[in-house]
C-alpha cells in the first residue's frame, strides 16, 4: 500500500507531461517518507516542524464562548483578518502587528466586561461566593480553576500568586469583581493563551524533535477536533498522565478522539475543515439562502462520516440532499416533506453529492457569473491538489476577455490561443463541465447573454475521464488516488497550521492513506493522525 | 455625521467651542495664510481601490473641461460640489505610471503590464515594483511621521474603512503604510474597528464636567492595563527564553508590540490630551456589524473621517493614511448602485455612470473630512484646513491598453487622477492642473513637501508645481 500512494498516478504522469501542473508540496515532497523498498522510515522524518500558533478568530470565539459562555464572537471585530491559505490556521501568514496586540487588548476588556454584566455566567466561572472584595481564597480559587482552562494548563504556584496580587486592585475598588476582570484582562492577552505553545519534552537523540507534554497533546487534539480549548475532561486526563510520569498512549488518544467527535464540536469542525478547504466558508449570498446552504452540506457531512459511519467519498455520490423548503425551490427540485427541511432524492437531475450543493458551486463565481477557469482551477487545486504555475509573464490576466461574440463560450477561447492552451487545457474543461450550474448551484442552459451551453458543458478532467455536471464528476472523482491524496494532506496542513506543507506533510498524508484504500473513513482518518505515533510529536523550527 | 458622533462635549479645560466656518464662497483658488509658526501640520494620504472609466471609454467622468479654477464637476467628482469644496480641493488630472512589458527594464516608479499586483507598490511607496505584489519602501504617512509625527499620542495612523477582504481572490492588497523596522520594511496592518480606533485615539479622555471620582476610575484602569500589560510582558520574556529561535523571533515581535502599548498607556493624560481649539471629545462610535461582502462601509467611512478628523483637531496625530479600499476591491456595491456587484467587477462592466458613482463614493467621504477640516479653527483663528496636505489617489486610470497600444482599458495607469486638498506649505487650493505624464506619487510629494518632508518620495522627485504657486 506504501508503493500505491508513493508512486505517480496515471493522471499525474499525464500533467507532469504537459508541463503544467504538479502536486502540493511537489519539490522533494516524496522523498521523505522512506525508502523504495517501502521500508516503514524511522519517525523523526515524519515528524512535523511547527511553530507557535495564535488562535484564528474562528479558533478565539470558539474558546470564549466554551470558557466563559460568550457565544457573541466578537473577535473579528477586534482582530485582524486572518488570511485563508486555505485554512485560516496558517501560522506562517500571522504577524505580530500593533492592530493585533492593540486588538487583543481591547478584545480582552470587551469580553471581560460582558461576563461580568451577567452575573450568572459570572458566578459560574468564579466559582465561589466573595466574603469580600479581597477575598483571597476566593480569588486564589477562581485563579487556579478559570487559569488552567485559559492557559490549558495548571498555573504554577507563582503564577497563582501574580493573578491573585492583581486583586489588590479589588481592594482598591471595593469590589471583588474588579479583581476578577483585571485577572481576565491579564489571562486572555497572555501569550500562552493567544498562542498555543508547544514546549515539550527534548528527546534525547539531539534529532531536535520534542515529545508533546500530555497537555500539549490534549490541545491539539481539541483545536484539531474541535476547533477549541480542551475541557475539563480532558485536562484532567492530561493532569493524571503528568502526575504518573507518563504519556498518553496511542489506544488513550484514540479513546479520548473517539469521545470528542460525538461531541456536537466535532461535527462544527467536520464542516470547518471541508468549508475551508473546497472554498465555501464565506457564501456571499442572501443570509437566509447561505444558512440554508450550509445547512445542506452540514447534514450530508455528518450522515457521512458520523450517521452512516461510510466512505468518506460517498459524499460525493450522495442520491439524496438535505433542504429546505425554500432551497429545493432555488435549486427546482422536489420540496422535502417536511417545512423543517428533509432528505430529499436527486432523482434524474443529474445532481449528486455535495459537488451538486450551492456551497461547492461557489468557486469559481467571477463578477455577476462562474468563470470555468476560476471553476476548473478549484477543481484541480482544492479537490487534487494540484500546483497551477501562473500564466506567463508577459499575458495580463487582468485584461477582460474580448469577443465579438456576446457567449462566453466564444469570449474564453480567448484562453485557448497558443501560449495559453497547454496550461488551460488541464483545467478549463473540468470548469466547462459544471457550467450548467450558476454561482448560486441553480441548474441553467443558457449563458447570462443567452446562448445556449448544450455541448460546451461536457467537461473532461484530463488523465481521468470526461463528465457532464457535478454529479458525474464526483463519479469521476470519487474512486481517484489524487483526491483521496489531497484529503490526508489538507487535512494535515490543517493540523499542522502550515499553508505550504512540509516533505515531512506530505509523507505522514501518505502514510496515513497507505493502511485505508479508497473506502477509507473519514472518522478513521482522523483517529489514525490523532494516534499516530508522530501527532505527539514537533520538530523545532531553525 | 455619523449619528454616534453627533452629540459631542467640549473637552476639559476648553473655553469654546468650535464653531463651523460659513462655508467659503470665494469661487477663486484660495490662497492659505502664510504658514503661521506653531500650528503643526498634517498629513493623509488615501487611496480608493478601484480606476475611473470602464472598458472602451474614452473619457472619464473624474478630469474637469475646465482648466484652473471653477472647473467643472463630473459624475466621479460630483460629491466637491455637493460639499462645496471646489475651492479647496484641486484636481491633477492626466498622471501616467509608466508600464513596460515584462521582459524589459522597469523605469524608476514603473511597473509591468501586470495590472493589480503592479500598480500599489508605485503608489504607495515611490519606487517600481519589480515583484509581484511588493512593496519595497517606506509608505508616504511613514516618511512624513518620522519628520513631523513623533511627538504625538499617535505618531502615524494606519487605517482601513473595508472592514475584510470578502473573498479569496484578488491582489490581497489589504495594507497600504510600511515603515523601516529592525526587522526591515514592514507592513503596518491597518486598524479597522472604529472601537479601536476610537480608543487609541481618545484614550484617557475626559469630559470636561467629569468629577474627581471619574478621574480616579479612570486612573485606576490605567494603573489596572499597566499591571496587566507588565505581567503579560514578563511572563511573555520568561517563555521566549524556553522557544527555539524562530519561535523566540515571532514572540518578541509580540512583545515589541506590548511594549509599544504599555508605553502609550504610561504617556496617557487622564482627562485630557487634546489641545487643539477644534477639539471634541466624541462618544464612542458603535461597531457597525461584519457582513461576508459588506460591513457598511458607508457608515464606517464617515466614522473614520470623524475620527480622523478630531485627531487632527486635538493634535492628536499629525500622518496618516486611510485605506478606503483594498486594490483590486471586492467589497460589494449594492449599497450605492442598488444591484450587488463588487467594485473590482463594476470596473469590468461597461457601465461608466455606475462606476463613476463608485469613484464618487470614495470622494464624497474625502470632500466630507475637507469639509471638516476647513469648518475647524484653530487657535490664531484659520482654518484647520489651511494646515493639512490630503491626497486622494486610485489604482488606475484608463487608457490604451500598455501591452498593445490599443483600445481603452480601465486596467490602465494611463489618465489617472489624484485629489490634493489643504493649504499646508502655502498651497494652493481648488484647482484642477492637467499635469500630462507627471507621475500620480508626484502630486503625493508635493502633499509631503507642503508640510515640510523635502526628502523625494521614493524614485519620486518630481512635484506639482502649479499647486504650489
Amino acid at each position: 500500500m506504501q508503493d500505491r500512494s508513493l508512486s505517480m498516478t496515471a493522471l499525474t504522469t499525464v500533467l507532469v507531461a504537459a508541463g503544467c501542473i504538479g502536486h502540493i508540496g511537489d519539490r522533494d515532497a516524496f522523498d521523505g517518507s522512506g525508502s523504495e523498498d517501502g521500508t516503514p522510515p524511522p519517525p523523526a522524518d515524519l515528524v512535523a516542524s511547527a511553530g507557535l500558533r495564535r488562535l484564528s478568530i474562528h479558533e478565539y470565539d470558539n474558546t470564549i464562548r466554551d470558557l466563559l459562555g460568550d457565544d457573541t464572537r466578537p473577535a473579528a471585530t477586534y482582530l485582524p483578518e486572518d488570511a485563508r491559505t486555505p485554512f485560516d490556521n496558517d501560522y506562517t501568514k500571522q504577524t505580530a502587528s500593533a492592530a493585533l496586540v492593540d486588538g487583543a487588548e481591547a478584545l480582552a476588556m470587551d469580553v471581560a466586561a460582558r461576563l461580568l454584566a451577567d452575573p450568572a455566567r459570572r458566578d459560574a466561572v468564579v466559582g465561589c461566593t466573595p466574603s469580600g472584595p479581597e477575598d483571597s481564597a476566593c480569588a486564589t480559587s477562581f485563579v487556579e480553576s478559570f487559569g488552567r482552562r485559559a492557559l490549558r494548563r495548571p498555573l504554577t504556584d507563582e503564577e497563582v500568586a501574580s493573578y491573585v496580587g492583581l486583586f489588590g486592585f479589588a481592594g482598591q475598588a471595593g469590589d471583588f469583581y474588579v479583581g476578577v476582570e483585571t485577572t481576565l484582562w491579564a489571562l486572555l492577552q497572555d501569550p500562552e493563551f493567544l498562542y498555543r505553545v508547544e514546549i515539550g519534552r527534548p528527546a534525547t537523540d539531539g534529532s531536535g524533535v520534542v515529545r508533546l507534554d500530555n497537555f500539549e497533546l490534549v490541545s491539539r487534539m481539541s483545536y484539531l477536533l474541535w476547533g477549541s480549548a480542551p475541557d475539563d475532561r480532558l485536562l484532567d486526563t492530561a493532569e493524571e498522565a503528568e502526575i504518573a510520569s507518563r504519556d498518553l498512549d496511542a489506544e488513550e488518544v484514540r479513546t479520548l478522539a473517539v469521545e470528542m467527535l460525538a461531541d456536537p464540536r466535532g461535527a462544527e469542525q467536520l464542516y470547518r475543515f471541508h468549508a475551508l478547504w473546497l472554498g465555501f466558508d464565506e457564501l456571499p449570498h442572501d443570509p437566509a439562502l447561505a444558512a440554508d446552504m450550509r445547512l445542506e452540506t452540514a447534514a450530508l457531512l455528518e450522515r457521512v462520516v458520523f450517521e452512516d459511519a461510510g466512505p468518506w467519498n460517498d459524499i460525493l455520490l450522495a442520491e439524496e440532499t438535505f433542504l429546505t423548503p425554500s432551497l429545493a425551490e432555488h435549486y427546482g427540485l422536489p420540496p422535502p416533506a417536511s417545512a423543517e427541511g428533509g432528505w430529499v432524492p436527486y432523482g434524474t437531475s443529474g445532481r449528486r453529492g455535495l459537488l451538486s450543493h450551492g456551497t461547492f458551486l461557489v468557486n469559481g463565481g467571477k463578477f455577476e457569473d462562474t468563470s470555468p477557469v476560476f471553476r476548473g482551477l478549484a477543481v484541480r487545486q482544492r479537490l487534487l491538489c494540484q500546483t497551477i504555475p501562473p500564466p506567463p509573464a508577459n499575458v495580463n490576466i487582468d485584461d477582460a476577455l474580448m469577443s465579438e461574440s456576446p457567449c462566453k463560450w466564444d469570449q474564453y477561447l480567448a484562453t485557448l490561443q497558443d501560449g495559453c492552451i497547454g496550461c488551460h487545457s488541464q483545467f478549463n474543461p473540468a470548469g466547462w463541465g459544471l457550467e450548467e450550474y450558476d454561482k448560486q448551484g441553480r441548474f441553467r442552459t443558457a449563458d447570462p447573454a443567452g446562448c445556449e451551453i448544450g455541448e460546451h458543458a461536457n467537461g473532461e478532467v484530463p488523465g481521468l475521464g470526461s463528465f457532464r455536471g457535478p454529479g458525474e464528476l464526483g463519479a469521476l472523482l470519487a474512486p481517484s488516488d489524487d483526491l483521496l491524496h489531497c484529503l490526508g494532506t489538507q487535512l494535515v496542513r490543517f493540523a499542522t497550521g502550515r499553508g505550504e506543507p512540509a516533505p515531512e506533510d506530505v509523507a505522514l498524508a501518505a502514510a496515513l492513506l497507505a493502511d485505508r484504500g479508497a473506502d477509507l473513513r473519514f472518522d478513521e482518518l482522523l483517529l489514525d493522525l490523532v494516534s499516530s505515533p508522530t501527532f505527539a510529536f514537533r520538530k523545532l523550527e531553525e | 455625521m455619523s449619528p454616534k458622533l453627533h452629540r459631542r462635549t467640549v473637552l476639559r479645560g476648553l473655553a469654546g467651542i468650535a464653531l463651523a466656518l460659513p462655508a467659503l464662497e470665494a469661487m477663486a483658488p484660495k490662497r492659505a495664510r502664510a504658514d503661521v509658526p506653531g500650528i503643526p501640520k498634517r498629513f493623509l494620504a488615501t487611496f480608493g481601490g478601484m480606476s475611473l472609466a470602464t472598458n472602451g471609454e474614452v473619457e472619464d467622468q473624474v478630469a474637469p473641461d475646465v482648466i484652473g479654477t471653477d472647473y467643472d464637476c463630473k459624475l466621479g467628482i460630483a460629491p466637491l460640489a455637493t460639499a462645496g469644496v471646489t475651492d479647496v480641493v484641486s484636481v491633477v488630472s492626466g498622471l501616467v505610471i509608466p508600464a513596460v512589458p515584462v521582459d524589459q527594464p522597469i523605469p524608476p516608479a514603473g511597473r509591468t503590464v501586470m495590472f493589480h499586483s503592479q500598480c500599489f507598490g508605485t503608489l504607495f511607496s515611490g519606487t517600481r515594483t519589480e515583484v509581484m505584489k511588493a512593496v519595497t519602501a517606506p509608505s508616504s504617512d511613514q516618511r512624513v511621521a518620522e519628520v513631523i509625527g513623533t511627538d504625538n499620542k499617535i505618531p502615524c495612523m494606519a487605517y482601513r474603512v473595508q472592514a475584510g477582504h470578502y473573498g479569496d481572490g484578488g491582489s490581497r492588497c489589504d495594507v497600504m503604510s510600511y515603515k523601516n523596522t529592525d526587522q526591515g520594511l514592514t507592513p503596518v496592518t491597518p486598524k479597522v474597528s472604529p472601537g479601536l480606533i476610537f480608543q487609541e485615539l481618545f484614550d484617557g479622555f475626559l469630559p470636561p464636567d467629569a468629577d474627581p471620582a471619574a478621574l480616579a476610575a479612570a486612573e485606576l484602569v490605567r494603573q489596572r492595563r499597566l499591571s496587566v500589560l507588565d505581567l503579560v510582558g514578563a511572563k511573555t520574556e520568561k517563555l521566549m527564553s524556553q522557544l527555539g529561535s524562530a519561535d523566540r523571533m515571532r514572540m518578541e515581535q509580540h512583545l515589541d508590540q506590548i511594549r509599544d502599548l504599555e508605553t502609550r498607556i504610561t504617556n496617557l493624560t487622564i482627562g485630557g490630551g487634546g489641545n487643539g481649539a477644534g477639539c471634541v471629545l466624541p462618544e464612542a462610535p458603535n461597531e457597525p456589524g461584519l457582513g461576508v461582502a459588506y460591513s457598511d462601509e458607508d457608515l464606517r467611512a464617515e466614522i473614520l473621517c470623524d475620527l480622523i478628523h478630531l485627531a487632527f483637531a486635538c493634535d492628536l496625530s499629525r500622518a496618516g493614511s486611510l485605506m478606503f479600499t483594498e486594490a483590486q476591491s471586492s467589497m460589494d456595491m449594492q449599497f450605492l448602485v442598488g444591484y450587488s456587484r463588487s467594485l473590482h467587477d463594476i470596473s469590468h462592466h461597461d457601465n461608466l455612470e455606475d462606476l463613476s458613482r463608485c469613484v464618487g463614493w470614495h470622494v464624497k467621504h474625502f470632500a466630507r473630512l475637507v469639509s471638516k477640516l476647513r469648518d475647524t479653527q484653530e487657535i490664531d483663528g484659520s482654518s484647520l484646513l489651511d494646515h493639512c496636505a490630503l491626497t486622494l489617489c486610485f489604482e488606475g486610470g484608463h487608457g490604451p491598453d500598455p501591452q498593445t497600444g490599443e483600445g481603452w482599458d480601465t486596467h490602465s495607469t494611463e489618465n489617472m487622477a489624484v485629489l490634493f486638498a489643504g493649504g499646508a506649505g502655502g498651497m494652493t487650493q481648488g484647482r484642477h492642473v492637467r499635469a500630462l505624464g507627471k507621475h500620480p506619487s508626484a502630486v503625493i510629494n508635493t502633499a509631503m513637501r507642503a508640510v515640510g518632508v523635502d526628502t523625494g518620495f521614493g524614485e519620486v522627485t518630481d512635484w506639482i508645481p502649479e499647486l504650489e504657486t
